[in-house]
């Protein structure tokens, strides 16, 4: 999206997006208090606690991808590009864990990718 | 209160160098995808809720509805869930302390405190928590507002983002030691193949079908517990 339809899209209904996203964390981080604690000790509530964070992450990449394909926007050759360097940063991740060198690492390799071989 | 501060400083620091660097590093991602200096702070502010709120800014450059990001938003904070458990027996007497006390409760803080043997006073529990959320917006702040001076190729600084989402799913993968997510990542995806849907539509429909595998998931393997077991 442009720069200037995110703008166009940041206003009055945007401030009540993020009231309402902060009102369901309200929701959710005091549950405790709010919640009984049979629903709490629901056996299945911590597996979805434990493994759905992971795949909604996974399934920003997929459902991403899949759009943009669908709408003719995916090009091969800079989205392989990208999922190469996304493995890379992955990988540099598990060896140094540090967020931030990875994302600048991550970012550095990409400008200069798309600058010099496929620019 | 001065005292109180003093006392929770030190126990908040590693926290709250970590949540300056990831929220400059949201303000700077957010900023450079279109955002301004400005919103960054403001969705730091109201929503402080670390992932949440990258997948806010990457949802909403992708032009997806309000409905749908907030769909998705509510089932990545699931987690939330489970959080106040530990602190029933210390929340704070004052209601004023202990709404803030919900509101500033994330996963770092979540494991600062739980870690603390004996518990902290409870008092000290909120100076904890809230130092660690001032951190977070002034990181965001400091980061939205470099990326506004910053002559930077955009499309290669919001590759931040997306290198971001990598590493929290090398960090999810590696801590859980499970396929499942990725098998219910790929269940969700397979759902949208018959549907032509939009992105944020898309994410909750696919979200929908992977919390329905992981549960398809714990009740098959429940089942076969019980069967083993009896």
């Amino acid at each position: 999206m442009e720069a200037s339809v995110i703008s166009d899209a940041l206003g009055p209904s945007f401030v009540l997006l993020l009231i309402v996203g902060a009102l369901g964390v309200f929701m959710q981080r005091g549950a405790s208090f709010f919640l009984p604690r049979k629903a709490l000790d629901w056996p299945a509530m911590g597996k979805l606690n434990r493994l759905l964070p992971g795949a909604l992450i996974l399934l920003f990449f997929l459902v991403s991808w899949r759009t943009s394909a669908v709408e003719g926007r995916l090009e091969w050759q800079p989205w392989t590009a990208e999922l190469l360097i996304l493995l890379a940063a992955a990988a540099l991740h598990l060896v140094f864990r540090r967020v931030l060198l990875t994302i600048v690492c991550a970012v550095a390799l990409h400008a200069l990718v798309f600058a010099y071989v496929l620019g | 209160m001065f005292l109180t501060l003093r006392e929770a400083l030190p126990i908040a620091l590693p926290v709250m160098i970590g949540y300056f660097t990831v929220g400059a590093t949201f303000g700077l991602t957010a900023a450079e995808a279109g955002f301004g200096w400005f919103w960054p702070v403001v969705i730091s502010l109201i929503q402080f809720a670390g992932a949440a709120q990258f997948l806010i800014v990457a949802m909403v450059s992708e032009g997806a509805g309000f409905i749908d990001t907030a769909a998705v938003v509510f089932l990545l904070n699931l987690r939330h869930v489970f959080y106040g458990l530990p602190f029933l027996a210390h929340r704070p007497e004052n209601p004023l302390a202990r709404l803030l006390m919900i509101f500033w409760l994330s996963d770092e803080t979540y494991s600062l405190l739980t870690s603390r043997k004996p518990a902290d006073p409870s008092r000290v529990q909120v100076a904890v928590a809230g130092l660690n959320y001032v951190s977070w917006a002034a990181g965001t702040l400091v980061g939205s507002t470099v990326g506004q001076l910053l002559p930077l190729s955009v499309d290669s600084f919001s590759f931040a983002l997306w290198a971001l989402f990598a590493i929290l799913l090398t960090e999810q993968l590696r801590a859980n030691r499970s396929f499942v997510p990725v098998i219910a990542g790929f269940v969700g995806v397979a759902v949208l193949v018959p549907l032509k849907v939009d992105f944020g539509l898309g994410m909750f429909i696919s979200g929908l079908a992977a919390t329905a595998t992981i549960l398809g998931w714990h009740w098959l393997l429940t089942a076969r517990q019980r069967g083993m077991g009896g």
